[in-house]
């Protein structure tokens, strides 16, 4: 094991490969910067240009591109409220509530250095661990995801800080909206309404754009919120560390999106995405204080933040130890493997080891180059709060715009954000929150998938979600979820009760 | 006004010849624009844009590939049944596109007024189990699916994606009941396999690399020649059913284009083919380089279609 490593560092710490560690990196937190640019396009357009350099080297590059975007991602959701990638959309909940605090420079060194712990732990698990954790991978079947996934959607309900039942109401919303397109097991068309664009379903980018970012433009125009709300007088080296109590409520939210993202990149059907969304329900379920979440409070960025990082990690094990690619990324990484002639897969360790050290251990160096170029870079980007109201808000319109753009060169992305943008500005008129819309979102169309998946295999019978220990357990999970509100209210009632019969007993 | 009169004439003059020179150049005489359904990166991307590259070469004018996403490929398939019938757009289709998109979707053109200018490669279909499966031949599959009716399930990368038909035919021929699964893509319905939640997968290149090492075995594949990546699968028809159903990479252009600039594409395309690197990628991604000419393919995805209609119908999949 140890020699493995060894071997590895032996390759990745050449100067060429340090190279395109560096390229990676760079183009990484470019791309995670630019909104709509996603890793996939980049990773495609780049592709045919690694044909002439060698395979360790060209993936080196390449995943760091891939593991480079959940960093950059961070700094458009903090500052402008753009999720600019899928894993970052979360993000917007509360780092740009605590940019509007003036506490942007804290939500975004807290995420650089969440993204720096979530990636090496990940990669130290890929490390020693990637051959059982795959088999683990593949022993999650649709019955375990299901329950996964209603275990997920519990956490719906707690995700809105006012009206639990705004909240139900958003998430059904959310559920709809991720019934468009066609129905993943029949291939029937579902609320297309005959639009060509809508056959592949609403993708997340301009939706989120929309109930974000372009509602916060409309919300900045319409002169009804405080215009100063972007502090610009505080921004000094000194805010944009974060204080000792912001370090202290970020440590533990770190630990547990670590490991909790990484499984979740791993498993199929899984990443970064998804990852992002249940560290953030998790974190709020479990909080004493879950009425901060939404407001600018520094777990709800913690959190996420590492938990993408760790589920971009993640999600190499089932690459390069099955072969099998989860998500599109995973996917193109796995075109340039096979384009170089090396299929990753069980035997990658005995054919190539030299391949598959040389990639891992390069993302050790490739993660503390990217923390290394993010801290900086924050103190640069932070000051586009300096920037005021009426020229930063059509800024904001335009780069959302470009960005839905540039999804996939097709207009129509366009006018579907501009729509969530209408939408998500009467929702915050009408205090209704865009967080369990979004979840319910993500998670809708994973649970029908695999809700149905598993109903096939047991011919129809709901036994199949009890049988399997993992999804026994995680019902369990889902159960406690719903419950223990209910528990904690009973024990107050009690409580009180008892202290007034107490009271009363005093008395006499 | 002698003046204005002779500048008019001369005028009208290199007007006309613009003309002549016009209808006189051959084709081709400016970029060729490859629109391609899929995203950057895959099989059909990575193999157009090896064509596209030695075509360039071959025809002296630029080649591109465009990629146009979305829509379930109806977006790119709009745009060149709208493009003008020059020759200077053509579009990379999988049979699919012929067939089950064709009779389940609702596109908003007719495809097969399209035309058919080649076909290059054949993607890789197969049905595969896992290692230590009971089944270790074709035969010992069918005869266990046919002993148990509804018991048997397959995972798939996509409800109606082209590896499904053989199911289905088999299935109508045989009276079989097989479950089968859909998966978001190869990747996940492998994995269902491999973790032995579906006993059996049906589909492309993704079980390959499982098969050769030894973790999966390739029972059988639906395409007319053993895949060159995988020598010791039979086919269907070696196997003695009458099924072969290929997914066809096919070049077309929008309807109406001219026979001579078809003769003209479809040659070049050939002759692009011996591309080494365009041979690099089909191998790469387990695509058979297949040539077949305009009349062919067309007649190919024809016959297809005629078959399948039946099918689709007797499954409730389409009405009359």
């Amino acid at each position: 094991m140890f020699d493995n490593i060894l071997l590895g560092f032996s390759i990745s710490l050449s100067l060429q490969n340090i190279f395109f560690a560096l390229i990676g990196a760079i183009l990484g937190t470019i791309v995670g910067i630019l909104p709509g640019l996603g890793p996939g396009a980049t990773i495609a357009l780049l592709l045919p240009l690694t044909f002439k350099l060698d395979v360790t080297s060209a993936i080196i590059m390449l995943a760091g591109i891939y593991y480079g975007v959940a960093y950059g991602g961070t700094l458009t959701s903090v500052l402008m409220n753009i999720p600019g990638e899928g894993c970052t959309v979360v993000t917007c909940l509360d780092g740009y509530q605590m940019a509007r605090k003036g506490r942007a420079g804290a939500a975004l060194s807290i995420a650089a250095i969440g993204s720096f712990v979530g990636s090496t732990a990940g990669v130290v698990g890929i490390s020693l661990l990637a051959p059982p954790l795959a088999k683990v991978a593949l022993s999650f079947g649709s019955a375990e995801f299901t329950s996964l996934m209603i275990a997920g959607l519990t956490l719906v309900t707690y995700l809105s800080s006012k009206s639990p039942l705004k909240s139900i109401a958003m998430a059904v919303v959310g559920l709809i909206l991720g019934c468009v397109g066609l129905d993943p097991l029949e291939g029937n068309e579902r609320f297309t309404f005959g639009i060509i664009t809508l056959l592949d379903g609403i993708n997340i980018v301009p939706l989120a754009m929309g109930l974000f970012g372009i509602a916060e433009v409309l919300t900045m125009v319409d002169g009804s919120e405080e215009q100063q709300g972007l502090v610009t007088s505080s921004v000094k080296l000194r805010n944009l560390l974060p204080t000792r109590q912001e370090w202290k409520d970020s440590i533990w939210p770190i630990l547990r999106a670590t490991p909790l993202g990484f499984l979740l990149g791993i498993v199929p059907g899984g990443g970064a995405n998804l990852s992002s969304f249940i560290s953030y329900g998790l974190e709020k379920r479990i909080s004493k204080h879950p009425e901060k979440f939404g407001t600018g409070y520094i777990k709800g960025v913690a959190g996420p933040e590492t938990a993408n990082n760790s589920g971009t990690a993640g999600a190499f094990i089932p690459l390069l130890t099955l072969g099998l690619p989860f998500n599109v990324i995973t996917a193109l990484l796995l075109a340039a493997f096979m384009i170089h002639g090396v299929t990753p897969g069980p035997m990658i360790l005995e054919k190539a080891p030299d391949v598959f050290w040389g990639v891992v251990t390069s993302m050790y160096i490739g993660n503390f180059m990217l923390l290394v170029l993010n801290l900086p870079l924050i103190s640069i980007f932070i000051n586009i709060l300096r920037i005021p109201y009426p020229i930063l808000s059509p800024l904001v319109a335009l780069i959302c715009f470009i960005g839905a753009f540039s999804i996939a060169y097709n207009p129509a992305d366009v006018f579907l954000m501009i729509l969530f943008g209408l939408v998500g500005y009467l929702m915050r008129k009408f205090e209704y929150d865009a967080a369990p819309l979004i979840l319910a979102y993500v998670l809708g169309p994973m649970l029908e998938r695999s809700l149905r998946q598993s109903l096939i295999y047991s011919d129809g019978s709901p036994a199949i979600f009890f049988t399997s220990p993992v999804s026994a357990a995680l019902l369990g999970v889902a159960f406690l979820s719903l419950t223990t509100p209910l528990f904690r209210m009973a024990y107050r009632y009690l409580k009180k009760l008892f202290q007034n019969r107490e009271l009363t007993n005093e008395r006499r | 006004m002698k003046v204005k009169l002779f500048a008019c004439l001369i005028f009208v003059a290199v007007l006309a010849m613009s003309f002549v020179v016009k209808s006189e150049a051959a084709f081709p005489d400016k970029t060729i624009t490859i629109l391609i359904a899929a995203a950057p990166g895959g099989s059909t991307d990575l193999t157009a844009r090896m064509l596209a590259k030695s075509l360039t070469e071959i025809l002296k004018v630029p080649v591109v590939v465009e990629n146009k996403v979305g829509g379930g490929g109806f977006i790119a398939g709009s745009a060149l049944y709208n493009a003008a019938p020059d020759g200077y757009t053509v579009t990379v289709f999988y049979s699919s596109a012929f067939n089950l998109a064709h009779f389940l979707r609702n596109p908003p053109y007719d495809i097969f007024k399209d035309t058919p200018i080649m076909s290059y490669g054949i993607y890789p279909f197969t049905l595969a189990v896992r290692a230590d499966s009971q089944w270790k031949t074709f035969k010992d599959f069918i005869d266990y699916a046919k002993a148990n009716p509804g018991k048997v399930s397959l995972s798939t990368s996509n409800p109606d994606s082209m590896e499904n038909l053989p199911i289905w035919i088999l299935e109508e021929e045989l009276g079989l009941k097989m479950k089968l699964v859909p998966y978001e893509g190869g990747a996940p319905a492998v994995a269902a396999v491999l973790g032995g939640h579906a006993d059996a997968f049906t589909g492309v290149a993704e079980a390959i690399p499982h098969i050769r090492d030894g973790k999966m075995r390739g029972l059988a594949t639906y395409l007319s020649v053993r895949m060159p990546g995988l020598p010791d699968v039979p086919t269907l028809k070696e196997l003695g059913y009458n099924v072969v159903v290929e997914s066809r990479l096919s070049v077309y252009g929008p309807p109406g284009v001219p026979k001579e600039t078809v003769k003209i594409l479809q040659d070049a395309f050939h002759k692009a083919m011996e591309s080494p690197d365009f041979i690099k990628i089909c191998k790469s991604f387990e695509v058979t380089p297949s040539f077949m000419d305009s009349a062919a393919i067309d007649k190919y995805h024809r016959d297809l279609a005629a078959k399948t209609k039946p099918i689709l119908i007797k499954l409730g999949k389409i009405k009359k």
